[in-house]
């Protein structure tokens, strides 16, 4: 038995149930009948084209729907058994983090060490664990050195790690990303994803994210949940999620997908090292 | 480029010290410039902010105000010259003005002007040196707890600028790209554009801070921490300042006349005033720490010795 499937027998990270939401005057819902449940320590990646309502599931997971933003909501939303749509974005701060696409609006703080503190400081810690916490946390992102500086120095890639490190403060169950890489260079991006990846295997922290740019998470991800018109479309592990989506959305394919599809090579590769192994095998 | 009076982080007393404190310093300058009208003091208070700018590390910062402060004086000195008639050494007769009728330039008017002014300047450059020195976010600390909305109100404000700057300047750069046959764009409608885009800004800002726990009613944590050891040189400095002030205020330090005629008192106590004032800039300066070797140096010198010292 895997250790996932161990996990997956304790209380999930985030388990929704027939959540049903419209924003208001919207004329459509944007989330419809979505049934979802991601085990402490998975890394699921949410697929989905734009307007699917991958960022709308993200926020009703860490209650800014419809807290923050209002609008009609149905069903059940529970965060680590906390249920998300009772407390507010505040009260949830504890157990989920929640990052976004764009950096520049994520840092509400003058200096790096004050921005991570600040939802320690909130939640009224005291100053040693909240230094603690801070140091704890910047050792992990590596950015120990940024703690001084000022966030208008900082380039969009270190500003989007403190973001990060500002919503891991608190040590979260779960971690949403909201396209997290879509302002970053490649480089950025692909550091971003493989932090992630470290920190949901030692921290044990369960990771959401959802991307546009597949090719760059599906090797790093457990499992994929694809969205279409405000439900789940599909469910399962990244190689079926390859094969799906070539009969279902090719545009959800990857490149490399695309390329052996059009080749005729099976199976689809979910990353560079599936891709090399297959040809590989073919050359054998 | 990073304007000049924003904060910087360095390891100075001034930047240490915590926002009480500083404040109360900083306070006390700008308390003699209101307090006083004699240009020798006002100098005076102007050399100490400009003085605690420097030793705190923001050149920049006072770099800047100065050159506000003093263009600001002048400016003043000027209105004040076109528009008061009193005095008696006319210095210019201007004739007959729409408005403002006969102006006739008097020395008198002149230095009351500059004398106004240069109590600006020295408002101008003490808040440049809080700008640059003193922490915002310790400030908004301290603020939280006793206004919450209001410190809310300046976290928002505070990083919406940074936010919208950058905004214009991409929107900028968007509309120079699109190449020379397309039409111009013009200010207003990049304004627009702008503002339109900051209300969608300001709300993923207020977003961030619910989502960090800001709409919490959680027990505030001690800020314990936030004392320093400068805090009693600074209190103690803008007491002083202070005590001095008022007390010499009292005993007629301010002697100090331009109409009809200009008095400047320069007595004894204007003067030890001034140079109180003036030495009150020395404050934020750092104590040169005695060097201290560490005991893991000292057991490196030692094994590189042992050696030699078993040669010999």
């Amino acid at each position: 038995m895997s250790e996932l499937a161990i996990r997956r027998g304790a209380a999930p990270a985030l388990a929704v149930e027939g959540l049903g939401y419209a924003y208001p005057h919207a004329p459509r819902p944007a989330l419809a009948d979505v049934s979802l449940e991601v085990a402490p320590g998975e890394f699921v990646l949410l697929a989905g084209r734009s307007a699917s309502g991958k960022s709308t599931l993200l926020k009703a997971a860490c209650g800014l729907v419809p807290h923050f933003h209002g609008g009609e909501i149905e069903g059940e939303v529970r965060v680590a058994e906390v249920d998300a749509i009772a407390s507010g974005p505040g009260e949830l701060a504890a157990v989920v983090g929640y990052l976004a696409q764009d950096p520049e609006t994520q840092v509400v703080s003058t200096t790096v060490a004050a921005e991570i503190e600040l939802p320690l400081e909130m939640r009224g810690d005291a100053p040693a664990d909240r230094a603690r916490a801070v140091e704890e946390v910047a050792l992990a992102l590596a950015i120990p050195h940024l703690l001084a500086r000022t966030v208008d120095t900082l380039s969009g890639g270190e500003l989007q790690r403190v973001a990060l490190a500002a919503a891991l403060v608190t040590r979260p169950k779960l971690i949403l990303l909201d396209e997290p890489t879509s302002q970053l260079d490649p480089v950025a991006g692909d550091e971003l994803i493989w932090l992630l990846r470290r920190l949901n295997e030692e921290w044990g922290v369960a990771v959401l994210l959802a991307e546009h740019r597949l090719e760059r998470c599906l090797a790093a991800a457990d499992r994929v949940v694809a969205m279409a018109a405000g439900r789940v479309s599909f469910d399962g592990a990244p190689p079926d999620f390859l094969a799906w989506a070539r009969g279902a959305d090719p545009a959800l394919t990857t490149p490399a997908a695309r390329l052996f599809s059009l080749a005729g090579i099976e199976p689809l590769p979910v990353g560079v090292r599936d891709a090399r192994q297959t040809l590989r095998r073919r050359e054998s | 480029m990073k304007s000049p009076f924003a904060y910087q982080p360095r390891q100075g007393p001034l930047q240490l010290a915590s926002p009480g404190a500083a404040v109360a310093y900083l306070g006390a300058i700008v308390a003699v410039a209101f307090l006083y009208s004699n240009p020798i003091v006002l100098v005076a208070a102007g050399i100490a902010a400009t003085t605690a700018g420097l030793l705190a590390g923001a050149r920049r910062a006072v770099a800047a105000a100065l050159k506000m402060g003093l263009a600001l004086a002048a400016l003043i000195a000027v209105v004040n010259a076109l528009v008061v008639n009193r005095g008696e050494t006319v210095v210019a007769r201007l004739g007959e003005w729409p408005l403002l009728g006969q102006v006739d330039v008097t020395l008198e008017a002149i230095v009351a002007g500059a004398s106004g002014g240069l109590r600006a300047a020295v408002a101008i450059v003490t808040a440049g040196v809080y700008s640059a020195c003193v922490d915002p976010d310790r400030v908004l600390r301290v603020l939280r707890p006793l206004a919450g909305r209001s410190a809310l109100t300046a976290t928002l404000a505070s990083r919406l600028v940074p936010v919208a700057a950058a905004d214009a300047a991409r929107l900028r750069d968007a509309a120079r790209l699109r190449g020379p046959g397309a039409a111009e764009v013009g200010k207003a409608p990049l304004a627009r554009r702008l503002l339109a885009g900051s209300f969608d800004r300001a709300v993923d800002v207020a977003a961030t801070l619910e989502l960090r726990g800001y709409g919490l009613d959680a027990p505030r944590a001690r800020n314990r921490r936030m004392r320093s050891r400068y805090d009693r040189r600074f209190y103690a400095v803008a007491a002083v300042v202070l005590v001095a002030a008022i007390a010499g205020r009292a005993i007629g330090a301010d002697d100090f006349h331009t109409y009809p005629a200009i008095e400047i008192g320069a007595g004894t106590t204007t003067i030890a005033l001034s140079a109180l004032v003036a030495l009150s800039g020395l404050a934020p300066l750092k104590r040169r720490s005695r060097r201290r070797v560490s005991l893991s140096s000292r057991i490196a010198r030692q094994k590189r010795h042992a050696p030699e010292a078993a040669r010999v």
